[in-house]
């Protein structure tokens, strides 16, 4: 896919003026958004927080589609597996930017969270697993995906034959190569699969779970985050693939599956809420339904049926339409900014256990450009990533052109990584977590977090490991080496 | 093969040894760490919070001046309270349906802190005398402790802080607040730390009496309507109002088990 040109210089223009709104924003402080004292008739968290959750939760979803679609080995929505790796990764890089732009101390955040992160908070999990580990193993995952485009790239490719071959990482094309290739697919996708789900109940457990809020609500409230960014994800997926029929009608059905969920678990959500004792939910409830919030709650609801609608149809006829998939993509997209708009504000606006003057928000301008900038930048890195990561598949060589020789090497390696990244994933963790020293007390060896996330790191390394290892040359049959320009 | 398997037996004897070496290392480590808290042994964990009497405060606000003056707390000017952004450590209640009267509404220093749970960083957290503390320079401005508060008692520096005059009104004894990052009630704990350091010093014990009226909000009040004390101590007058018929807490369904008492007549 090749971006135009006028779609570049509009994307870039709105990041730079983003960029200008956070640079206003970072010199006189959070006093220029409409972000309040809670309680006080305001709101503490707004739009950046509602864009992280939108941006991380359908990149996650996404990406544990794409997880499912490799460990089933569904040959045929490889193009949609492929996408959602770009499209994971600017996501997530969206979502890391949001919280950025929402934290008071950016820069002592990247000092502590890794020196002092405490794992009881799921902020822990926020920044280890979506923002570190989920991040790395997305970028890892795509490196490998694309080093056969990179190979076929650099024999055909006029300009810089070796930076293309450096990527390739010496993609023979042989048979067992892409053997290997398919291997590293299964396993790390099996592997990751939790991860990533684990990453986005923990970003649901954000939203749902607050002070103030009856237990079973915050529990419901997670199942509706989640579900919803699956349909995010699938609306993202549909988006941005140019997909076969097959995989076409396969989004198709699951956004259809997944919104027409969401809006039976926001009904059952909102009925709930009225209908239990709880006055704060109460007081929500009856704000979402015919106070300040009907509108944003009700055109929720209207979207996410839309999409299902349409999802269903094209389904049902067994043709996705490229105009129709994009339109309910941008529904559902929509309709999950404002579940996640909803969940988040309406609550501290209307949901506080005492009684305290209820709140308004509105965000400002400031808000809205680094919002629209973070966005734009994300559909930026797509495009880069789409172009610079070509999807092509090179031709499969002769199957034993490589002797088995040097494998020993690959399976050690291979096992050093994943032991040790687990064995220090478990370490950090447990130091983190302040073992043998009080509550009160900082844990009694700093960087927890930081050896956690690379126990992470290892063990996805362990995949390039095995991948990158080439075979040893066999005297007898050795395969010819890429053709130099 | 002998040879093999003698220095076998070595290499295994000594990671044997090292690990054993590791295992009493970080032991006494973690003893030595865990022995922090209890530095004065003779001296049993103390509990510290307020009891408010609702039938005696006369809502004069005197409280909230004094703590703010006490505290640092930056007046937050005409913008940014039209924008409802002014800091009180100590604020009013509105009051509920069906009640006409304020309630002043402290940190409530709760014994199950939600607020410590959430922060990512441990700048929030319980001092080993059930004191829900903050420490200014570790807070990163994620403002999810405000967020997990159901007392909605925690405030975001939204802006730089701004005092009038050159700041000499400012008290010594307690560090201003940057921008970014929480602020809350601290129960006056310099208070509490000095005047247990003058007891030290007289070689006197901390009692009850010189207690009472230790934070700025409970020196200040005209009704003495709020009283300072160590719950532990079952003789201690807060220990004793709070056994009283007319103890209440705020949202006991929370399940925070706060340690700010008030005392009212059911009506």
């Amino acid at each position: 896919m090749k971006p135009s040109r006028a779609a570049v210089v509009v994307l870039t223009a709105l990041v730079t003026v983003g960029a200008y709104a956070w640079v206003h924003q970072a010199i006189h402080g959070e006093a220029v958004t409409d972000l309040r004292t809670i309680g006080a008739g305001g709101v503490v968290w707004g739009l950046y927080v509602v864009g992280d959750g939108f941006f991380a939760s359908a990149a996650l979803a996404g990406l544990a589609l794409a997880c499912v679609i490799r460990v089933r080995r569904l040959r045929e929505l490889d193009g949609v597996a492929r996408t959602a790796l770009p499209i994971g990764i600017a996501g997530l890089l969206a979502g890391l930017a949001c919280v950025l732009a929402d934290l008071g101390r950016p820069l002592s955040a990247t000092m502590d969270l890794p020196l002092v992160g405490r794992p009881r908070s799921p902020f822990f999990g926020t920044f280890t697993l979506v923002a570190g580990a989920s991040l790395f193993a997305a970028v890892v995952h795509l490196a490998l995906a694309s080093r056969p485009g990179w190979a076929t790239r650099a024999r055909a490719a006029s300009r810089w034959p070796g930076f293309w071959r450096f990527l390739a990482g010496g993609w023979q094309g042989t048979a067992a190569a892409q053997r290997r290739r398919d291997r590293v697919d299964f396993w790390l996708s099996l592997m990751l699969l939790p991860m990533f789900l684990s990453a986005l109940v923990i970003l649901g457990i954000v939203f749902g779970v607050r002070a103030g809020r009856p237990a079973w609500q915050g529990g419901f409230e997670v199942g509706t985050f989640v579900v919803s960014a699956g349909a995010a994800g699938c609306g993202l997926l549909a988006l941005g693939t140019r997909a076969s029929k097959r995989a076409g009608v396969f989004l198709a059905r699951g956004l259809a599956l997944l919104a027409g969920l969401a809006v039976l678990l926001v009904v059952a959500g909102e009925i709930l809420a009225l209908l239990t004792p709880h006055p704060s939910a109460q007081h929500y409830a009856r704000a979402l339904l015919d106070g300040p919030w009907s509108n944003p709650f009700w055109s929720e609801l209207l979207l996410f049926f839309l999409a299902a609608i349409i999802g269903l149809v094209m389904s049902w006829r067994k043709a996705a339409s490229a105009a129709w998939a994009a339109i309910a993509s941008l529904l559902v997209c929509a309709a999950v900014f404002l579940q996640r708009f909803l969940v988040l504000v309406a609550w501290q606006t209307h949901g506080l256990g005492l009684a305290w003057p209820t709140g308004t928000y509105h965000p400002t301008e400031v808000e809205w450009s680094v919002l629209t900038g973070v966005a734009a930048a994300a559909v930026l890195v797509f495009m880069i990533l789409a172009v610079v990561c070509p999807a092509g598949k090179d031709d499969v060589g002769p199957p034993d052109a490589r002797a088995p020789a040097g494998r020993w090497l690959r399976s050690l390696l291979t096992a050093v990584c994943l032991i040790g990244g687990l064995a220090l994933s478990c370490a950090g963790l447990a130091l983190s977590a302040g073992f043998a020293s009080a509550p009160f007390l900082d844990p009694i060896f700093p960087g927890g977090p930081l050896i956690f996330l690379a126990g992470l790191f290892l063990m996805v390394a362990g995949a390039m490991a095995y991948e990158l290892i080439p075979d040893r040359k066999s005297p007898a049959a050795a395969a010819p080496d890429l053709p130099r320009q | 093969m002998k040879r093999g398997d003698d220095s076998r037996r070595d290499f295994l004897a000594g990671l044997a040894a090292s690990a054993a070496g590791a295992i009493v290392g970080c032991s006494s480590a973690s003893a030595a760490t865990k022995a922090e808290p209890e530095q004065s042994p003779s001296e049993h964990r103390r509990q510290w919070g307020l009891v408010i009497d609702l039938d005696c405060c006369a809502r004069c606000g005197g409280c909230v001046v004094a703590c703010q003056q006490e505290n640092n707390v930056a007046p937050a000017g005409a913008q940014a309270a039209a924008r409802t952004r002014p800091i009180h450590w100590i604020d009013f209640l509105p009051p509920a349906p069906g009640s006409c009267l304020a309630t002043p509404i402290p940190c409530m220093h709760c014994q199950d802190p939600p607020c410590v749970k959430v922060c990512p960083v441990g700048a929030t957290y319980q001092t080993y005398e059930g004191i829900t503390a903050q420490i200014w320079e570790r807070c990163i401005g994620c403002r999810y402790c405000m967020v997990a508060c159901p007392y909605s008692r925690r405030y975001f520096n939204w802006g730089e802080p701004h005092w009038p005059g050159d700041g000499s009104s400012l008290n010594p004894d307690v560090a201003p607040r940057p921008r970014g990052v929480v602020e809350k009630c601290t129960l006056c704990h310099h208070r509490i730390r000095a005047a247990a350091e003058r007891a030290r010093v007289d070689e006197e014990p901390l009692t009850d009496e010189a207690l009472r009226r230790l934070p700025a909000c409970a020196q200040s009040c005209p009704t003495q309507a709020i009283t300072f004390g160590d719950f532990s101590d079952p003789e201690s007058q807060v220990a004793r109002l709070a056994a009283g018929p007319r103890a209440t807490r705020l949202l006991p369904e929370a399940g925070t088990r706060p340690k700010v008492i008030y005392l009212k007549e059911d009506t």
